[in-house]
């Protein structure tokens, strides 16, 4: 227990470091945790409105969108969504124009709303589709009364009353579709089963578009904990570029289980780190999930201090070892990414790096 | 000075060694980054149980329109088939088509139409749950008006041939308006900005890490000089700590620019990455000033240990606020008010204005 104690003392003697360590944890603990509590607010897609139209329906459609789910909208003047679009805070600007509600009403289906976004841009296209959603109604509305109010007077019936129908108007039409909309018996849904095929047991899971999120957010903690295990690891490196290393060795210790120990006083150093790390999503995972997230965490952890130690042997100087430290965390976190943003796009790759496995164990207790 | 920081740095053969990796990894990585980028296409299943005229309309609409055959393949089979095709993991998603779906659905009755969604991996699957979900916003508006008109018909007494020939009009009408939604919109591409795509985001925020790391490096550098003792030494010799940190920082930086340069000269001939020479100097810029401030941060953190946690988390968190990782516009408000100081931030929209 010797080489241990002897390490872990090491490790809290040096106090700028241990300070420079509980800080930096605890502000990047704090910026994930704002990051995953507004997870289903950021995850939305951030769209600027420009309604230019007093009328009721593009006033309509304007606050349907402000209520929409998947969309995060910001309303105002045209110079502030510019503003907004070329500092990157929004992605695209829909103009609902003066003449909206009059396209509608003379059949017009097309041209309807005007799209700004940056030149080149195809990513829009997806949220097109979440707004076509809520015109469809309108446009469907006004297409159909144009059919209703070219309906013949006479019903074409044999007891038919002469004299004809007496026809609803305009406003009258829209009340009696409204109210037919309002019967829970018209909401199609889709009745979406999600399974797992790699896990049999993992059926009809609640997927949302914030999961997407929150794997992002367990890649940067995948990535914070590579960080601290460089840092941490840093103490290896020191000593073979003083050749302590050497001097060990000829007073007769035992090298592999003094280096296990030390290496098992690096990974309880970090320990507040991955258990800190692993409670940022509690609310998501449940007091069992948490568990799990802080195994696989030490898991984690523990693979990247055998990595770091090795890299610590081989470079043999601090800011050799510094520079492949960081080459590794960047390396293995780009990998994370890829493969997380990869199976959104097309076939997973990377997905066997270790970053993409903390990411996918930890998504799995998301569910 | 100046001279003695240049035989410093090539004469350290290791870190020579592991910044010639880096580049290469740069490099590679872009090439890697740019294979994974290109979408697949979704591959879909259709039971379709109901076997009317209506669902095959719809099918060969999805077969014959190239936009969509572009990026999504579909596979029609049996319930047994499609079923065994997704376990082996051969489809995204599947639907099922209920018999008698349209014309329950014209009698009020919702029969819900199944979606089997391939969960394995759970950032695809939220995808086509949100997708499906804005379809459904789709039909539910289709249905409601078609089936108004008829209503309101039978409730004015007019024919029920009459009725059946409007109702197939309107629907015919309604559907293919649903589908043609894209024409709804009128785009207007802004010219002031161009559109990034997500890999080349990514390169970008991994070119100004290295930035800032290159400045990290420096800032050891002037750590080491003062723990070994040099720094000390060179004062006696005259040589105040100000001219020290300048001839690093003027060799670091110089040295640093000239590799970034050579990286990005290779990513932009064989890579297809955009970078002018604006954005070459603006880089430039960034390196020199990554340089002062580690060089700043070392004089002030005395522990090699403290200065690399310190380091290395206001890189990551740098990045991580500068919206290299996350786009700025995803990040929650209270953290993105903090964007405008970062340089990935600062260096990405640059590039994108133009």
């Amino acid at each position: 227990m010797g080489a241990f104690l002897l390490r872990l003392k090491l490790l809290l003697a040096d106090r700028i470091a241990s300070v420079c360590y509980v800080l930096c944890v605890i502000v990047m603990v704090s910026v994930f945790l704002n990051m995953n509590i507004h997870a289903s607010e950021t995850s939305r897609v951030p769209v600027g409105v420009v309604c230019e139209s007093e009328s009721q329906i593009a006033q309509r459609l304007k606050n349907a969108l402000l209520e929409s789910d998947a969309l995060r909208v910001t309303c105002g003047t045209m110079d502030e969504l510019e503003e907004l679009l070329m500092d990157g805070y929004i992605g695209s600007i829909f103009i609902i124009g003066d003449e909206y509600e009059e396209k509608l009403k003379n059949g017009i289906k097309e041209d309807l709303i005007k799209v700004i976004t940056p030149s080149d841009d195809t990513s829009s296209i997806v949220v097109q589709d979440i707004v076509a959603g809520y015109m469809m109604y309108d446009v469907c509305y006004y297409r159909t009364y144009d059919v209703y109010s070219s309906l013949p007077a006479e019903t074409g019936r044999e007891d038919d009353n002469a004299g004809g129908v007496d026809r609803m108007t305009a406003s009258e039409y829209y009340d009696y579709v409204a109210k037919l909309a309002e019967n829970p018996m018209y909401g199609f849904e889709f009745d979406i089963e999600y399974i797992d095929i790699d896990r049999s047991d993992n059926k009809n899971v609640n997927i949302t578009v914030a999961m997407i999120y929150r794997q992002i957010i367990a890649g940067l903690i995948g990535m914070l904990l590579m960080v601290l295990v460089v840092c941490g690891c840093n103490g290896f490196a020191l000593e073979k570029g003083l050749s302590i290393d050497k001097r060990r060795k000829t007073v007769g210790r035992s090298y592999a289980r003094d280096h296990m120990l030390e290496m098992l006083a690096v990974l309880v150093y970090l320990t507040p780190a991955v258990l800190l790390s692993s409670l940022i999503m509690l609310g998501e995972s449940g007091m069992g999930g948490a568990s799990f997230i802080f195994l696989i965490g030490e898991a984690f952890c523990a693979f990247f201090i055998l990595l770091c130690f090795v890299l610590a042997k081989i470079t043999g100087s601090a800011s050799s070892y510094q520079l492949v430290g960081t080459i590794v965390c960047l390396v293995f976190g780009a990998c994370g990414f890829i493969s997380t943003f990869s199976a959104v796009t097309g076939d997973t790759v990377l997905g066997g790096t270790p970053v993409a496995l903390y990411i996918k164990g930890f998504a799995d207790m998301l569910v | 000075m100046i001279k003695k920081d240049i035989l410093l740095f090539i004469s350290d053969a290791k870190t020579l060694l592991v910044l010639a990796v880096l580049a290469i990894l740069c490099v590679t990585g872009i090439f890697i980054a740019r294979g994974a980028s290109s979408p697949t296409n979704i591959t879909v299943g259709v039971v379709d149980l109901e076997q009317s005229g209506r669902s095959e309309m719809v099918k060969t609409y999805f077969a014959e329109n190239e936009d969509f055959k572009s990026f999504i393949t579909v596979t029609e089979g049996t319930e047994e088939e499609i079923r065994e095709l997704f376990d082996r993991g051969g489809l995204d998603f599947y639907f099922v088509i209920p018999e008698n779906f349209t014309d329950e659905m014209i009698r009020m009755k919702n029969t819900p139409l199944k979606a089997v969604v391939n969960s394995t991996d759970k950032a695809k699957a939220a995808i086509y749950g949100a997708l499906l979900e804005s379809y459904s916003r789709y039909i539910t508006s289709v249905e409601v008006n078609v089936e108004s008109l008829t209503f309101s018909m039978r409730e004015e007494g007019y024919d029920p041939s009459l009725i059946k020939e409007k109702n197939v009009e309107i629907s015919f009408d309604l559907v293919f308006t649903a589908l043609g939604k894209d024409g709804f919109f009128e785009r207007i591409p802004y010219d002031r900005m161009a559109s990034l795509p997500l890999t080349d985001h990514y390169i970008y925020s991994v070119l100004i890490l290295l930035v800032l790391y290159a400045g990290m490096l420096t800032g050891y550098a002037v750590l080491l000089e003062r723990k070994s003792g040099v720094r000390a030494r060179l004062v006696s010799c005259g040589i105040s700590p100000f001219r020290q940190i300048v001839s690093k920082v003027v060799v670091y930086g110089t040295l640093m620019t000239a590799a970034f340069i050579a990286v990005v000269s290779v990513m932009k001939a064989f890579g297809n990455i955009e970078f002018t020479f604006g954005a070459g100097v603006y880089l430039t810029f960034m390196i020199y000033g990554s340089c002062i401030i580690f060089s700043i941060t070392a004089l002030v953190i005395r522990s090699r240990n403290g200065y690399c946690f310190f380091s290395n988390m206001a890189i990551l968190l740098m990045t991580v606020l500068g919206g290299g990782i996350i786009p700025v516009m995803y990040l929650p408000g209270a953290l993105s008010s903090f964007a405008q100081y970062m340089p990935a931030y600062r260096f990405i929209t640059f590039i994108l204005t133009r």
